[in-house]
């Protein structure tokens, strides 16, 4: 028998929140309620992720849809004393920032939220992801019903309307994908979900699957239903732990429902759903690699075509999408989907992208927001500016397969076709947020460092020339960089993209292209003149000290851990290049901010 | 019939077969695309990169070795931006490659990098950083791999698991320093313990010198080498081989790499040719009483033929036994069992064969009313079912055993063996129906029994067969394109209702109907079907000519009258581990060891280096293959044909074969190798 409560309490029960300690706050509250024997009226769920990370750990209350927020374990009794028996919100725990006036006490008023836009996160923080109920109470499987009742190609005809593309990076077409395989002649066929979010800094996908992964189901019955498989697996990363045992949660109470397995609903659909736990790789993100994996092989991509849609999975046709992809489709084909679902968004690309917004902005966390949303609203509106209000310099977007978007492109719509443009993809939705503190060789090196690392060894191009290419740029970043370097970077980047196997190899040099592309004179002044500008690569700057700004407060001379700052109180103080080792202490303490950043200055030449 | 596409390459109209890879179509009309992990025996890669063109209408350019062409295909092979490009893959590889080592190296000359970095005229780019072990691993007698060399084109990796069944090689690692490494239950170990037969073939198909045959650097460099074709006398399936020779020295033996000629080759037949030590002695050994003494070559002739002459007038014929282990070739057969029957007047004559192996092919060639050819390995790629009579077959044929995992896990075939093995090999999609030893012709009765729709079959009761495993066995013996594999294993234990048996399956399942034989008969003797058709074998003339009233004894029969004392001369050609024991009143023996020879024997002859063989064999198949004489025999010992021909001569025949020419001259005019002779494949 269900209880009524008077108030629901969800607390943020995804990966984010839990590192910053929402599982004590979760247990205090429910130590809290039993002390005053109230735990049959106050609902305690750990729900899905909503969104806001930086500000964890999260607990809203509803249904006054108060936002509480860093909440420590000895907050409860506040809470429940004021705010559940009192009916007053507890003010100090809400949300402040400099982008509200006045403490935000709604969930909805917090500028974070304004301008998203919840598709794929519908139920993400509302249900409980553990009860399939709340899923269906939210109007969940409908979907799966009705296209039980319809024909594939129908079904299809409505994907591929709603203009739905892939959401884990190459923007295909969905419904084309489908139509592939159900074309596609064969009594056996698969379904495969990707869920091997690799980007550094990504967690849509983990996201969706701890805070609703019925949705993830349902899409999989879905397609499953559409290009006639009956069999689906989901290659999750073995890292997300708490993704995997919701998903088996779900799996196990679909079954138990008969939403999955032998004869679903009646409509003589078979559907089962495998999970397979992938180690990690980032190159098992590419589709081949990650078939390949399933089967048990050592993750490598193999050539195209044939297209698993043609011979995936143990060699028959195969459907792979990603998991936000997935999770979109329940709302395209649920009655009248498609009208709802095609006024988000832009002419090329529908709906709504979930992203990981990371890097030097205010608030990082999750948001999704419409297609079409430009970068200066997803920065500073959704993530309320730049951190220390330093200047903006650029956005990777798409990870290490991306590239980067300079400021004055911050008013560039988000969608596919502009991204691809400016050099970047819109990838699985990384936003790793930069200011001018970022060089953007040390970037690009970093992210080679990474493809580097995760190429799979197969093909010479990707194996050798990201190699290669991490070695100029790591002599670049030193100090050694030569004239003819950024000629060999370019060119060796066009040979990479040109010739290599897969996706990984193909895309990797991106982040150097887009780098050269926009911030050719960072280069040049790190090969030319040994200098950089954002303080990042040691052997190529100076720290200074403004005398004419510097008031002899000490703190700088005080943080420094070799001492090479001297100076008396309240005079002028200086620095001695020799024992700087440029650790960056002394420029985060400076109260007067008058530590430059400045070219190495060449020693006079003794001989002269 | 195959669609043909027609296609521009270079602006060249092409005709090609449909499934044609844009690479094939290409060199089949003359136009050169650079490649390096490509090679024409195995499956594309499409790793190295090299070989990419460009397709009108694609932006990107594709790998042609592993795209297939398309009706109306236009593609460019030879653009500057291609050119580049592949300059630059080349100049990557070079980078981890230590091309300061070729001076020294032993592949200069044939290494296929090497061959590309000349051909583009790469700029020696710096040397990459890269984390695998500096030094050659040598853990076998056999094998070296430098991994510093691999260049990572996975020719080893795919060779092992698709043509050796085997799986020994994986990649580990990522990014450059990735490596090729043997590999078993996740960790990395040695060739051995990943399950390594040491076939030698990922070294015959590495680009580079990752992989190389142990002491290569023994010899001289790659282009000094002689090349002699020739067929491996290992076992009976007789692949083709090369080998190579340096200076009179035996240095290695590739696989020949085009045309009809290609085969694979086993352990034995890639490193047995080397291994075998040349003989330790030089001169004609003369047994003192107490031990060997150099003897002149001519006095032993001489002698021998005095003491075999006067044993066949005392005793006559039938107390003369001529023994020979299988691995003489047709020319010699077919002149010692002249000397045998014409000279010594014996019929007691056994020079490596199975009694009931020749009954069986006799029987075959009686049905099938041709010769007795059967399925070669080739053959058993493309099979759907296979069946495999008797065990062993890994030992005795390996390269039969590697065709078969081939068809097995690659092709289409199921599998089933009936032999005494506990367990399936878990490389077979298939299964084993374990009988006792010798008991496998008692489940060929059994299945013939069912298949003449028999209710209840004393036989099958007998083997101890479930029905269920019966039915198994005949429906894969009864499909469309079945093969019947028979073991020497089988052959040993078999009595003549096993042949039968085996006769009865082949005729009912339709494996063995006129004009077609579907059975792969393997005998233990390399050259046993060269034994059949020159006749060195009690009762089996030249040219399997039946000889009823005068059947001497065979090699067990002769063993047991010798321990009797009704042989008083023996004559062996090529000692082996079954002779050692024997002992005539007078013995003289063919030997390349005093380990092999006969205790006591009154002469050993040395035995001439297999590697210098020439003359012609039959294999299990019915194909004649030949060895070509290289070099002049450097030990100066006499071939063994020559020595048969003193032997003739000094006993009184009025032989005149001054070349072995001569000798297959008559062999052809009496047409003793009949079918096999034009068979060759």
């Amino acid at each position: 028998m269900n209880n009524l409560y008077e108030k629901h309490l969800m607390i943020c029960g995804a990966t984010g929140c839990l590192a910053s300690g929402s599982q004590s706050v979760e247990e205090a509250l429910r130590t809290e309620l039993e002390k005053h024997g109230i735990k049959d009226k106050f609902r305690v769920v750990m729900s899905g992720c909503p969104g806001f990370c930086e500000v964890g750990p999260i607990m809203v209350v509803y249904p006054d849809k108060v936002f509480y927020c860093r909440l420590k374990p000895k907050d409860i009794p506040e809470i429940v004393e004021k705010h559940l028996f009192g009916g007053e919100m507890v003010e100090r725990l809400l949300y402040k920032g400099p982008d509200v006036e006045a403490p935000a006490r709604f969930f909805d008023t917090i500028p974070f939220y304004a301008k998203q836009k919840f598709n794929v996160l519908r139920n993400s923080g509302l249900i409980d992801p553990e009860n399939i109920d709340e899923y269906i109470m939210r109007g969940g499987y409908r979907a799966l019903t009705r296209v039980l009742q319809m024909e594939p190609a129908d079904i299809c005809e409505e994907v591929k309307s709603s203009g739905l593309r892939g959401r884990g990076g190459a923007g295909f077409p969905t419904g084309l994908k489908w139509e592939f395989t159900l074309k596609e002649p064969g009594a056996k066929k698969y379904v495969v979900c990707n869920a091997d979010e690799g980007d550094p800094g990504a967690f849509m996908d983990r996201s969706i699957l701890e805070g609703d992964p019925h949705t993830v189901l349902e899409g999989m019955l879905v397609c499953g239903r559409t290009t006639g498989a009956d069999e689906g697996y989901i290659y999750c990363r073995a890292e997300y732990p708490l993704a995997i045992k919701r998903l088996k949660i779900a799996i196990e109470q679909a079954e138990e429902y008969g939403l999955l397995g032998e004869n679903i609903l009646g409509y003589g659909f078979n559907f089962k759903i495998n999970i397979k736990e992938g180690a990690g790789a980032f190159v098992c993100g590419e589709e081949t690699a990650l078939l390949a994996s399933i089967e048990g092989k050592r993750g490598m991509p193999r050539p195209r075509p044939p297209f698993p849609a043609q011979s995936g999975l143990f060699g028959k046709p195969t459907t792979i999408n990603n998991v936000e992809t997935l999770a979109n489709i329940p709302l395209i084909v649920k009655e009248g989907g498609v009208e709802e679902y095609i006024k988000i968004g832009t002419e090329g690309s529908k709906g709504t992208k979930v992203f990981a917004l990371a890097g030097k902005v205010r608030n990082t966390g999750l948001c999704e927001v419409p297609m079409g949303i430009t970068i200066r609203e997803i920065i500073y509106d959704v993530g309320g500016g730049i951190k220390g209000d330093r200047e903006f310099k650029a956005v990777q977007a798409g990870g290490p397969s991306g590239g980067c978007i300079p400021a004055e492109l911050l008013d560039l719509p988000i969608d596919y076709d502009s991204l691809n443009k400016a050099g970047a993809i819109m990838g699985s939705g990384g936003l790793v947020v930069m200011d001018e503190r970022t060089c953007m060789v040390d970037l690009a090196r970093y992210f080679l460092s990474f493809t580097q690392k995760e190429s799979c060894g197969k093909c010479t191009p990707c194996r050798e020339g990201t190699k290669r290419m991490l070695e100029i740029l790591n002599r670049i970043t030193e100090g050694e960089g030569k004239a003819e370097d950024i000629d060999t970077l370019e060119s060796l980047a066009q040979s990479i993209k040109d010739s290599s196997l897969c996706g990984l190899g193909q895309t990797s040099p991106n982040p150097v292209l887009s780098t050269i592309r926009y911030f050719r004179h960072e280069y040049e002044e790190h090969i030319n003149d040994k200098y950089c500008r954002s303080g990042v690569c040691k052997a190529l700057f100076n720290y200074k000290i403004d005398t004419e700004r510097c008031t002899g407060c000490t703190a700088c001379a005080r943080v420094c851990p070799v001492d090479a700052i001297t100076g008396e109180k309240k005079e002028p103080h200086e620095i001695n290049q020799d024992l700087c080792t440029r650790c960056g202490s002394c420029i985060e303490r400076c109260p007067e901010n008058c530590i430059m950043i400045t070219p190495v200055e060449k020693k006079a030449d003794v001989s002269s | 019939m195959k669609k043909t596409n027609t296609l521009t390459i270079d602006g060249k109209k092409i005709y090609a077969d449909e499934g044609t890879t844009i690479l094939e179509a290409a060199r089949q009309n003359g136009i050169e695309i650079p490649t390096l992990c490509y090679h024409p025996r195995l499956k594309p890669l499409g790793r190295c990169r090299l070989c990419i063109v460009k397709i009108k209408g694609l932006d990107r350019p594709v790998t042609s070795c592993d795209n297939p062409i398309q009706e109306g295909m236009v593609v460019a092979t030879d653009t500057p931006e291609l050119q580049d490009m592949r300059r630059r893959t080349l100049e990557l590889l070079l980078a981890t490659h230590p091309y300061e080592d070729c001076l020294t190296c032993v592949r200069t000359g044939t290494c296929e990098l090497q061959e590309q970095a000349y051909r583009f005229q790469s700029e020696l780019p710096e040397q990459l950083e890269r984390e695998v072990p500096t030094e050659p691993v040598s853990d076998n007698p056999w094998i070296v791999r430098d991994e510093q060399k691999c260049i990572l084109c996975g020719r080893c990796i795919q060779v092992c698991r698709i043509n050796v069944g085997r799986s020994v090689y994986s990649m580990i690692g990522s990014g450059v320093n990735t490596r090729v490494v043997p590999y078993r239950d996740g960790r990395e170990v040695s060739l051995e313990e990943a399950g390594c037969i040491f076939c030698g073939q990922c070294v015959d198909v590495c680009p580079v010198a990752a992989l190389t045959e142990t002491n290569r650097k023994e010899g001289g460099r790659e282009w000094e080498l002689a090349t002699a074709p020739g067929v491996c006398i290992e076992c009976s399936l007789g692949c083709y081989l090369e080998r190579r020779f340096f200076d009179d020295n035996l240095i290695k033996v590739t696989v020949p790499e085009e045309g009809e000629k290609v085969s694979w080759l086993c352990r034995r037949g890639k490193f047995g040719l080397r291994e075998r030590e040349p003989a330790s002695f030089t001169a004609v050994q003369k047994y003192s009483g107490i031990k060997y003494v150099d003897c002149d070559y001519e006095e032993a002739v001489d002698d021998t033929a005095a003491e075999l002459r006067s044993i066949k007038e005392n005793e006559g014929g039938k107390a003369l036994a001529v023994l020979a282990a299988g691995k003489l070739s047709n020319e010699e057969i077919y002149l010692l069992q002249k000397l045998a029957r014409e000279v010594l007047d014996t019929e007691n004559i056994d020079l490596g064969i199975e009694q009931m192996w020749l009954k069986a092919v006799r029987r075959v060639q009686e049905i099938s009313g041709t010769s007795p050819a059967g399925p070669a390995p080739r053959d058993i790629g493309e099979a759907e079912s296979i069946v495999i009579v008797g065990s062993g077959l890994e030992e005795s044929h390996p390269v039969a055993d590697m065709a078969v995992r081939q068809a097995s896990r690659y092709g289409k075939a199921a599998v089933v063996e009936i032999s005494e093995r506990g367990e399936p090999l878990n490389a077979w999609d298939g299964s084993v129906i374990t009988v006792k030893k010798g008991w496998e012709g008692a489940v060929l009765r059994a299945a013939v029994d069912l298949l003449k729709g028999k209710a209840s079959s004393e036989a099958a009761k007998k083997a101890r067969i479930e029905k269920n495993e019966l039915e198994r066995i005949t429906s894969f013996i009864t499909g469309s394109n079945s093969i019947l594999i028979v073991t020497p294993e089988f052959f040993a234990a078999a009595g003549a209702d096993d042949i039968e048996a085996l006769i009865a399956v082949g005729e009912k399942t339709g494996m063995l109907v006129r004009g077609q034989n579907k059975m792969l008969l393997l005998s233990r003797f390399s050259n046993a079907a060269g034994v059949a058709v020159a006749g060195g074998a009690p009762g089996c003339g030249p040219g399997m000519e039946t000889i009823p009233e005068a059947r001497g004894l065979n090699r067990d029969e002769i063993r047991s009258a010798i321990n009797d004392g009704r042989i008083s001369g023996l004559l062996i050609f090529g000692a082996d581990n079954e002779t050692i024991g024997l002992k005539a009143p007078f013995t003289a023996a063919v030997c390349g060891d005093y380990d092999e020879a006969p205790e006591g024997a009154d002469y050993l002859f040395p035995a001439q280096q297999i590697a210098f063989k020439e003359g012609c064999f039959v294999n299990a198949a019915w194909q004649k293959r030949c060895n070509t004489a290289v070099i002049e025999n450097k030990a100066e010992i006499n071939s063994d044909w020559r020595l048969i021909c003193d032997l003739g001569i000094a006993l009184g025949a009025k032989w005149e074969y001054p070349s072995l020419e001569k000798v297959r001259e008559e062999m052809k005019e009496k047409d003793v190798v009949g079918q096999a002779d034009q068979d060759e494949r």
